[in-house]
């Protein structure tokens, strides 16, 4: 190879370093901006601290909550609370742990529910859909247009 | 050393340094998204130790009346025990003292317990009234409860 070929080869060398560092860069940006993500974060965050309330109030509640995350799949089991897209690996599934006294059940599961229902029944807390009726009047809802909550 | 061999040291050195400004450039990068993204979804420690205690004073010493019914925010002093406590509350599959751990004092009835890995290292703590059953009469009194955080 001659001296120019050398030049326009490491020229382009160069140019490949320098556009694939801005792409990676600019994915990574991207990703950490992605609200998706920050919202599932806040749906099973909130989720435990919702269930560790439920789990030490007296009598039966409901909590009708706006969900952050509409797109997810929220799954609780006994004592964990887990969150997920259709297809996700084990990896990327979000898990939150909490204690369940003895005697005490949590289950259910919500697949992309806008408005999510934990409802406390004697000692067993059930996650699901919200039904008909269930969630707060439109106006408390969209009041600030932020993802909101109610007890009953 | 003839110039074109001086400037491809140069451009050697110049490479070298430019790899590890940008490797240093992506690790401060993916460093502030994190946390930035973990500012924006923190919840307060104070609020889930906050819900966590609600079951000191609710359901964990309950008083059950001769019909045998619980009663919420009365508490029971034979059953305010460290091992209720622990029953209601166990910290042994959150590594111990890497999760919430708990001193609940009664003031006025003068009793304390705490969780099986409470080392006194309060950060903030929490006052509720309550009412007592001392196996005769129901007193009021007050509940305090020292949250230790992940130490």
């Amino acid at each position: 190879m001659d001296q120019k070929g050398s030049s326009i080869l490491v020229l382009l060398i160069e140019i490949i370093v320098v556009v694939s560092t801005g792409f990676f860069l600019s994915n990574i940006a991207v990703a950490y901006a992605d609200s998706e993500y920050a919202s599932r974060i806040k749906l099973v965050e909130d989720s435990r601290i919702m269930a560790e309330g439920l789990l030490g109030m007296p009598g039966d509640a409901l909590v009708s909550y706006q969900n952050p995350a509409n797109t997810s799949i929220v799954v609780f089991s006994q004592g964990k609370v887990s969150v997920f897209k259709k297809g996700d690996p084990e990896g990327a599934k979000l898990h939150r742990l909490f204690y369940v006294p003895p005697g005490y059940t949590t289950t259910g599961a919500a697949e992309q529910a806008v408005w999510l229902c934990l409802e406390k029944k004697s000692q067993n807390i059930l996650l699901r859909e919200c039904l008909p009726g269930e969630m707060p009047s439109e106006s408390l809802a969209g009041r600030s247009g932020k993802p909101s909550a109610a007890v009953e | 050393m003839d110039q074109k061999a001086q400037f491809e040291l140069r451009k050697s050195i110049y490479w070298t340094i430019s790899i590890f400004v940008i490797t240093g450039v992506i690790i401060a990068s993916v460093g502030v998204f994190n946390s930035y993204k973990s500012s924006l979804v923190e919840i307060p420690p104070s609020l889930r130790a906050e819900m966590l205690s609600l079951r000191f004073f609710n359901s964990c010493f309950p008083y059950v009346d001769s019909l045998g019914k619980a009663h919420p925010e009365v508490i029971d002093l034979t059953q305010f025990t460290e091992k209720n406590l622990n029953a209601c509350y166990s910290t042994a599959a959150f590594y111990g003292i890497k999760t919430f751990n708990f001193r609940l004092q009664l003031l006025k009835s003068a009793r304390e317990i705490s969780t099986d890995k409470y080392y006194r290292t309060d950060q903030f703590q929490d006052k509720h009234l309550v009412l007592v059953y001392d196996g005769q009469s129901l007193q009021e009194d007050v509940l305090v409860v020292f949250v230790q955080e992940s130490i």
